[in-house]
């Protein structure tokens, strides 16, 4: 743009700044087709997406917003007050939050403190990694009748236990089924947040260490003022895979128990897994608005502490 | 970057930019293009997916009568373009039987006929005909004792010559009799050399062009669990077999060609399409055409491929009457059917036609979990009858599917199509979760069809099988008839109250300890009769609470389980019969099925004297007679084509002979006509149940009455009631088998039942 005289009248523009104005039009023109044919490239997964998440969670939207899926008449948040009041889904809320606040917690540290150990050069330290890891490879089917094994009425920890005089326990109906499926889930997904720590720890510049070490730091003062500023990012993925697991750990669960399990673990994923079946899509959509409304919320909240305490550390 | 090799670089790339366009751009058109299999169908209005049947080619049916009252069509055989049957006549004067060989032509559409010259006390047991037109039948002859007892004395598998004279024998007797003695009946064929092969048991015997025996070919040696399905002979005259494998979770069939010289199963083809009930014929092409319920189809044994030729409610025939059929050398298909029931027999030719050269009828679709006779021929009635739709049906459960999860499969698709949009227009509710539908709003309410229809009257119909169709308010069928449940007892020993509690059952049982509740009823059963109407006692579905852990629930445990379950549940053939156990007194009560109007004669005679329908205990003691309506069609509320589906539904209600109808009619009038034919007639049938017989009499008309206070009193079925006692049965099973205490199985039961319960509240 020329610049304007005292007078208000744009000045003459020299063909200096002419070429440079058109140099600027090639290059938007430029820009615009690189930009039109990126488009184009990414427009098969931009597609995608659109077809199978963004779509698709328009039309829970929808259906949590109409009476039922056939007639599909407007109720506007009828199904969300109905479904806060439901003493299925609040025990169901109650049951899940229970677990993964017990449950996530716990495989981060867990995991975090067999990484710091593995990470000292202690013998057969490769098995021990082996070890841990390879729950992650056994199939679902396999680790429910390993389950009902150990766990059944008449499985063999009750085995065990007789042998101490102590009498049969229901594992999986009684107060204790909570006890067993966080076993479950630490004892599956301890080997992949533990690998994920111990790659995060191995990337912490040596240096930093190395002088903390001659500034007589202990290692206590060097892990929490030095290493977990460092893991930070890798805490805040873990928190997030961990939580995002502790909801899978309903497969298993579900092959265990079936439709209705005993009350205490009875999960946010039971719930909408029988309002499927039964049907009922309006009630499951809200029920999956809600949940992924404070899924939203928790991650926020870690991603906002992340930032806070990783940032001074982050390249 | 150095300036020229940018340029390079930007030369180089438009070549690779190209390859990529060119692949994006060719994986958008493949994703524009998914799921547009029936956008025609969708863009030509209310017609459903089953059109694309009708797109192509349709096969017009031409129905010709057979004038011969003496024909036997349901025992018909083909060959070439001729159709072969028997004709059977008596002389009353000079007391013989004559029996006709009849050649019906598609060409002249009259029959010629070959008088069979048959020894005397002889029977045709089966019979097939040859390339040269010879009948090849096994004669079974017999002797009739001072008892007018008969007695087969000899099996000779006969040629009969082109004027019908016998031309040979065999003797088959030892073939032909089964271990029990008595004999069975063979199924044959012949090929082009005039060979024999005669099918008993899935043994294929084989005779020379002279009759004499020339081996075996066990069909399903080292094949467990297999069969031979169905056999023809082909087009190249040799005779082919279809191998049916019942595996786990699924049928295979293969097909082979016998062969003769050999004497085993030659070669073979597999993926041969379903054909429970169909002959095999094989065309000029050498293709192999076969059906099931719903269509006809070819299959080419070469390339594995099997195509659907047409279907049957398409073409105006009831598969159910199709007795054989055959393909001309012009593409038509002759099919022979008799239908008994219809009194209607004849050929029908199949002309394959341009869709578009007939006239258009607008589709209705109704939706079944299996394909039933008296739903197919109420649609072939409504599809011959009615100028303006046409009437197909569409089948969920997979035939061959024989895993646990069939009818789970079947039920997901159905309710797929439901929630997508597509769901049938006409809806079969006899396995469906009713309830569970109509509380989604699925069913057109009928209750503004049945007061404008004329021809049917809610007057007339009966109040308690209409309340169990009727949903809050919603009439979601109109039952065509309805079935009775309910526990009977001694009015001496039960009282003359129609109903009563849980506890006073159980008051009742233990204030006679030396007699059995039930006869010889597992513990499922009797959870069943004592839970499953009475759910209600433990269940408040308004509030969403249950009290599974109350003292009467953990009493109800208490008294069922000395009760054997159904693994353990030990009968014995020498045990007297439950009817004969009640007479002498050793059973209180029995379980009831009513179906007619005089089966109170039938527990009074049981019972020795009068009885009371006592019926399953229920939480206020009220009726414990339940009443299972059947032959409900629900009409679909999103359906385009209501006026059609109601038209079929208000034909179905109104056909003339309801001989498939379960149970009572829905009918006051005819319950009423029924009960005046019943007083006018005396009993022509029996019952029989192991050691006890009863002779049915003329019944009184305070019988008749009691059946009637009991179809007044009954009550609908419970629905949605299977989870919940799936729940009671699992978790109790510990208790009974004495590993934990009925406390803690009440516990558990609680926990899990409030979950449900919860979720389910209304």
């Amino acid at each position: 743009m020329g610049r304007k005289s005292s007078k208000g009248q744009p000045e003459e523009q020299s063909p200096i700044r002419k070429k440079n104005r058109v140099r600027h039009t090639k290059m938007s023109r430029g820009t615009r087709k690189r930009r039109l044919s990126s488009g184009v490239f990414i427009s098969p997964s931009l597609i995608g997406v659109l077809v199978f998440f963004i779509l698709p969670f328009f039309v829970v939207v929808f259906y949590s917003l109409v009476d039922n899926p056939i007639s599909a008449n407007f109720v506007f948040l009828d199904n969300f007050r109905s479904i806060v009041h439901n003493n299925a889904f609040q025990k169901a809320v109650r049951n899940t939050l229970t677990f993964s606040a017990v449950s996530v917690p716990l495989a981060v540290v867990l995991s975090l403190l067999l990484a710091v150990v593995l990470e000292a050069k202690l013998p057969f330290r490769s098995q021990f990694r082996t070890f841990f890891l390879s729950p992650m490879m056994v199939p679902v089917a396999s680790i429910v009748l390993i389950w009902q094994v150990l766990f059944h009425y008449n499985g063999a920890v009750n085995d065990f236990l007789a042998l101490f005089g102590i009498g049969k326990i229901d594992w999986m109906k009684s107060e204790y089924a909570q006890v067993v499926v966080v076993i479950l889930f630490l004892w599956k997904n301890l080997g992949y947040n533990m690998i994920l720590f111990m790659a995060a720890l191995a990337s912490i510049p040596r240096d930093i260490l190395e002088v903390a070490r001659l500034e007589s730091a202990t290692p206590l003062q060097t892990f929490f003022y030095i290493k977990i500023r460092y893991l930070s990012s890798s805490l805040l993925f873990v928190t997030i895979m961990s939580l995002i697991n502790s909801f899978k750990v309903f497969r298993e669960v579900y092959l265990l128990t079936g439709d209705y399990p005993y009350d205490t673990i009875y999960m946010l994923q039971h719930f909408m897994n029988n309002k499927f079946k039964s049907l009922d899509y309006q009630m499951l959509s809200a029920a999956a608005i809600l949940m992924s409304l404070v899924m939203i919320l928790i991650i926020g909240v870690l991603f906002i502490a992340e930032n806070r305490f990783g940032k001074d550390v982050e390249g | 970057m150095i300036k020229g090799s940018k340029e390079k670089e930007r030369t180089a790339a438009p070549g690779g930019k190209l390859l990529f366009a060119a692949v994006t751009a060719a994986l958008g058109l493949c994703m524009a293009a998914c799921g547009r299999e029936n956008a025609s169908n969708s863009e030509s209005g209310p017609v459903s997916a089953e059109a694309e049947d009708r797109s192509g080619f349709v096969y017009v049916p031409e129905f010709i009568s057979v004038d011969d009252e003496d024909a036997s069509l349901y025992d018909v055989h083909m060959r070439g373009e001729d159709c072969y049957y028997m004709s059977r006549s008596y002389d009353e004067e000079t007391e013989t039987a004559s029996v006709s060989l009849c050649i019906w032509s598609p060409d002249s559409r009259s029959s010629q006929q070959v008088p069979l010259s048959l020894p005397e006390d002889t029977n045709l047991n089966s019979w097939t005909v040859g390339e040269d037109g010879c009948v090849y039948a096994v004669l079974e002859s017999f002797s009739v004792d001072e008892n007018d007892m008969y007695e087969t004395t000899g099996m000779e598998l006969t040629k009969f010559d082109a004027q019908g004279n016998p031309a040979g024998s065999q003797d088959v007797r030892e073939i032909l009799t089964g271990e029990d003695g008595w004999s069975v009946q063979a199924d044959m064929e012949t090929d082009a050399q005039g060979r024999v092969y005669m099918l008993v048991r899935d043994e294929i015997y084989l005779f020379d062009g002279d009759l004499s025996p020339a081996g075996t070919v066990d069909a399903v040696s080292g094949a467990p669990n297999s069969r031979l399905s169905c056999w023809g002979h082909g087009a190249d005259g040799r005779v082919y077999a279809v191998l049916e494998n019942y595996g786990e979770a699924k049928t295979e069939r293969i097909l082979y060609g016998i062969d003769f010289e050999s004497r085993q199963l030659g070669e073979s083809h597999e993926g041969f399409p379903g054909s429970y009930r169909s002959t095999l014929v094989q065309d000029s092409e050498g293709k192999f055409w076969v059906y099931d319920d719903i269509a006809m189809y070819r299959f080419d044994p070469d390339t594995g491929e099997k195509e659907k030729v047409f279907s049957w409610l398409d073409s105006n025939i009831n598969v159910d009457s199709v007795e054989n059929y055959s393909i001309l050398p012009d593409g038509r298909v002759m099919v022979v059917y008799a239908d008994w029931q219809a009194n209607d027999s004849g050929v029908a030719l199949l002309t394959r036609t341009d869709a578009s050269e007939i006239a258009q009828k607008q589709q209705i679709v109704i939706g079944t979990m299996s394909m039933s006779q008296e739903l197919q021929a109420a649609a072939v009635n409504f599809n011959k009858s009615d100028g303006d739709y046409q009437i197909t049906v569409r089948t969920y459960v997979d035939q061959d599917n024989w895993s646990g999860d069939a009818y789970e499969d079947a039920l997901a698709r159905f309710n797929n199509d439901i929630t997508s949009g597509n769901g049938p227009d006409i809806i079969d509710l006899s396995s469906v979760n009713v309830q569970q539908l109509a509380a989604k709003g699925v069913f057109e309410d009928l209750n503004p069809y049945l007061d404008q229809s004329s021809a049917l009257s809610r007057d007339d119909m009966v109040d308690s099988a209409m309340a169990a169709c009727t949903y809050d308010g919603v009439l979601a069928a109109v039952p065509d008839g309805f079935m009775l449940e309910t526990v009977m007892g001694s009015r001496e020993q039960v009282g003359d109250r129609m109903g009563w509690t849980l506890e006073e059952m159980i008051a009742f049982a233990e204030a006679h300890p030396d007699q059995e509740l039930f006869c010889d009823m597992p513990r499922e059963i009797m959870t069943e009769c004592l839970l499953e109407y009475n759910m209600d006692s433990f269940v408040d579905w308004s509030e969403g609470t249950c009290n599974f852990d109350s003292p009467e629930f953990k009493s109800l445990l208490e008294f069922v389980a000395p009760y054997p379950d159904m693994d353990h549940a030990e009968w014995s053939d020498d045990d007297a019969s439950p009817p004969i156990r009640i007479q002498k007194g050793e059973v209180l009560l029995v379980r009831a099925d009513i179906s007619e109007l005089n089966e109170m004669q039938l527990y009074r005679a049981m019972f020795g004297g009068d009885v009371t329908a006592i019926g399953f205990p229920n939480s206020n003691g009220s009726s414990g007679c339940v009443l299972r309506a059947s032959g409900c069609y629900a009409i679909n509320a999103a359906s385009q084509v209501k006026d059609g589906a109601w038209k079929f539904i208000e034909q179905y209600l109104t056909r003339e002979d309801p001989w498939m109808r379960m149970g009572f009619p829905n009918s006051r009038s005819r319950l009423d006509e029924t009960a005046r034919e019943m007083l006018q007639s005396e009993g022509n049938s029996s019952f029989g149940w192991g050691d006890f017989e009863y002779q049915y009499r003329t019944p009184t008309q305070e019988e008749i009455d009691g059946i009637m206070e009991l179809i007044d009193a009954a009550v609908p079925a419970a629905d949605n009631n299977d989870q919940l006692m799936d729940i009671i049965n699992e978790e109790a099973a510990p208790f009974f088998q004495g590993q934990k205490s009925v406390d803690e199985v009440a516990r558990i039961i609680q926990s899990r039942m409030e979950i449900y319960v919860s979720e389910n509240s209304r």
